[in-house]
């Protein structure tokens, strides 16, 4: 039996998406046009918001169930959404602190190569800049469950590349399940393990990054 | 003249002690809250706002002066009495002031991004921690200004104050209430030197509320 089980409906503006697959250890794709519900699909997972109706478990505990479910604080889960929203009154490195030891986070900047900007503000990060630090604010507490909503849209694609390789790297170590959405085949078929498309009101678990099934 | 302002400062300050935190945790429930709940505690909240001063005073002699039960159970179990005290003044510019606290945190904490909260939520962080490590000192600059203006508020209430706790000389004689007593005897020098004094704390009151409020409008 695989680890994250997702059966639900989640509204998405008036519209509604039926998810149901299951997710193993490694990386699982998520792709499909924009507006498809992705984001909401995540924020569900992660506690953010509300189900329509059905259930989301995770290694054997249900965390949500219809309307109600287990707080978003209390999942044990790592997010990193497409907006990055960093803390703009906190260093990198304060945004780092609250979750894990000064070896973690010097281990999570070399391996995100932000090492250089550990003492900066984000006002003063590029885009891609800020997507790293919100990936590793995600995995610092190496949680068994990652959401990753398109993490590296800002980078060019031989640093989306490498910043993937570290993903998969450091989520492999301590077996995490890892949802990410993605727009960039290359990337999708380099790094995934599995594949789920959403696409007319429907998520569901596919052969490979465009295939309709 | 500098018994006055002695007085005033005390005054203010007792009265920032109490409708500071009561305004801010009022203002946070505005700020979050949704429905009927919600509506009628912005309703309660303004009406030392809409109301002459004097009006708020009266009723706070009905409820808490000497006579009334409340204030006779304060003098009878904590031995504090309201009505020309220093305390009873502050109480007149707390509840005066109160409402602009309230609103400013409102606005302060309406102006933090959710999303910025529900990242730390997300990430694992309790919701206290996510409040003391992203809510609070995101809206810190904000609640800076509604801390000043309602400062500038209490300092120069005069109608509830003379009402509810009346004229007691080194208890209760503000700078307002100092100005309109040294009028009524025809001293105007004495009227003149504490406007002059009034102005000056709010000139430095307004010049200090614009950089905080700069600060404020750019959180980024």
């Amino acid at each position: 039996m695989k680890l994250l089980q997702v059966a639900c409906t989640v509204s998405i503006g008036g519209a509604t998406l039926r998810a149901a697959f299951e997710a193993a250890a490694g990386i699982t794709a998520i792709a499909g046009p924009s507006a498809a519900g992705k984001t909401t699909l995540l924020r569900a997972i992660a506690g953010l918001a509300p189900l329509r109706e059905g259930t989301i478990s995770f290694a054997g505990r249900v965390l949500s169930k219809d309307g109600a479910g287990v707080p978003a604080g209390e999942r044990d889960a790592g997010y990193a959404p497409q907006e990055t929203s960093l803390w703009p009154h906190r260093t990198v490195r304060q945004h780092l602190l609250p979750f894990c030891d000064a070896a973690r986070i010097d281990a999570l900047a070399g391996r995100l190569d932000f090492a250089h900007l550990l003492e900066r503000r984000p006002g003063s990060l590029s885009g891609g800049e800020r997507q790293r630090v919100s990936l590793a604010r995600a995995m610092a507490r190496r949680p068994l469950l990652l959401l990753l909503d398109e993490p590296t849209s800002a980078l060019d694609r031989a640093s989306r590349i490498a910043i993937g390789d570290a993903i998969k790297r450091d989520a492999a170590e301590y077996g995490a399940v890892v949802l990410l959405v993605t727009h960039d085949r290359a990337e999708a078929e380099r790094h995934a393990d599995a594949f789920v498309r959403a696409c007319d009101g429907v998520a569901r678990s596919v052969e490979g990054f465009d295939a309709q099934a | 003249m500098s018994d006055a302002l002695v007085v005033s400062l005390r005054v203010t300050l007792i009265a920032l002690a109490l409708s500071a935190p009561l305004g801010a945790v009022t203002g946070f429930a505005l700020a979050r809250g949704r429905g009927p709940v919600r509506a009628a505690l912005d309703a309660a909240v303004l009406v030392p706002l809409v109301l002459p001063p004097s009006v708020t005073g009266y009723y706070l002699l009905l409820s808490l002066g000497a006579r009334s039960w409340a204030g006779a159970w304060l003098e009878r179990a904590v031995g504090l009495r309201l009505v020309f005290t220093q305390t009873g003044a502050a109480v007149a510019a707390a509840v005066v002031a109160l409402p602009l606290m309230a609103k400013g945190a409102e606005a302060a904490f309406a102006r933090v991004d959710r999303g910025l909260e529900e990242v730390a939520r997300a990430n694992g962080l309790s919701a206290s921690y996510t409040f003391w490590i992203v809510t609070l000192p995101l809206a810190a600059p904000g609640l800076a200004v509604a801390l000043a203006v309602t400062a500038v508020r209490a300092l120069g209430e005069f109608g509830a104050t003379l009402t509810f706790a009346g004229y007691a000389k080194g208890e209760t004689s503000t700078v307002p209430l100092e100005l309109y007593v040294a009028l009524q005897s025809g001293d105007e020098a004495r009227a003149g030197r504490l406007s002059l004094l009034l102005v000056i704390a709010s000139a430095l009151a307004a010049l200090s509320l614009g950089v905080w409020g700069r600060r404020a409008g750019s959180t980024r």
